[in-house]
């Protein structure tokens, strides 16, 4: 799942994860992460940090109260060059972290990485 | 014993694959502190065994530390030991915003003449790891930092550095190398 604001950034890695044969799903706003995890969403979500209402920080922190964690693996993916301190206490729920702009071949096997994990951990 | 306590965090499951893929088994006890989400430990577990043929196994509390061995510790517990062989867990608050905490393992070593140590921490947010760094140094171990350069998160091997403690700073590849070559030394 792409979660971010920025619908340009959306259909670049979008773009990027199909052409990899990655089945994708995307959200606007931390919100609509949310609704996709109730609904069942399963796999990597590549979150941005810098998103108006709820940013990536209180997306991770929603995701939490509602125990939505379980079966995902949040990568922040953030034009920010230095992560900022509000990732304290998180950092256990973040298991990578991709500065924009990215390296194609970098996001891939990050999500390609992520996502064996995750079909190992459902087996 | 020769004793390698590692100390990661987010990025760390990806650089961990990039040390232990083919790792040889070696006579040490690698003890790895990394900060995952609770249904992580089990799979990232089951990840490094399928890299190594190190006997691989998540901590249990009152688990014996032998060699050749690589524990992991278990999301939610911090790790520590008593007299360098035991392992015991430990609920406690969070350190650093984490726990396990990197430090609540370095910072419960002890130095006894039988063993040599070697501490290294890898990427990550924030400062876990640097006083246990500052204190392993200061025990004789050996210590190193992820280049930051390489790292996804540079603050917690830059912290370490900072310390003034850190012997060296090395890529994944040199950290392997350098924990490879730390088997085969004398004592």
């Amino acid at each position: 799942m792409i979660v971010d604001d920025d619908a340009h950034v959306r259909v670049a890695v979008q773009t990027v994860l199909e052409d990899a044969g990655f089945e994708i799903v995307t959200a606007d706003s931390g919100a609509q992460c949310l609704e996709l995890l109730e609904r069942g969403f399963s796999g990597v979500i590549l979150l941005d940090i810098m998103m108006p209402d709820m940013d990536g920080w209180d997306t991770i922190r929603a995701i939490l109260e509602h125990n939505l964690e379980e079966k995902i693996a949040i990568v922040m993916l953030t034009a920010k060059n230095a992560p900022d301190s509000k990732m304290i206490g998180l950092q256990e729920y973040v298991v990578d972290y991709i500065t924009k702009p990215f390296e194609n071949e970098e996001l891939i096997q990050k999500v390609l990485f992520f996502s064996h994990l995750l079909k190992k951990q459902a087996e | 014993m020769k004793i390698v306590i590692i100390g990661s965090s987010t990025g760390g499951p990806y650089i961990l694959e990039s040390i232990f893929k083919h790792f040889p088994v070696t006579s040490m006890a690698i003890i790895i502190v990394q900060h995952l989400p609770p249904t992580f430990t089990t799979v990232l577990k089951a990840h490094i065994a399928s890299l190594t043929h190190m006997p691989v196994k998540i901590v249990n509390d009152e688990d014996i530390v032998t060699e050749p061995h690589i524990y992991i510790a278990p999301a939610g517990k911090h790790v520590v030991l008593h007299h360098n062989r035991v392992f015991f867990l430990r609920d406690g608050e969070k350190v650093h915003g984490v726990r396990p905490a990197v430090d609540m393992t370095m910072l419960s070593i002890q130095k006894r003449s039988e063993d040599t140590l070697m501490g290294i921490i890898l990427t990550g947010m924030g400062r876990d790891g640097a006083d246990g760094i500052f204190y392993l140094h200061k025990l004789g171990a050996i210590t190193i930092a992820q280049d930051p350069k390489t790292a996804p998160i540079k603050s917690m091997p830059q912290a370490a550095i900072e310390t003034g403690e850190v012997d060296y700073i090395l890529t994944p590849d040199e950290i392997r190398q350098a924990m490879i070559s730390f088997s085969a030394s004398f004592k």
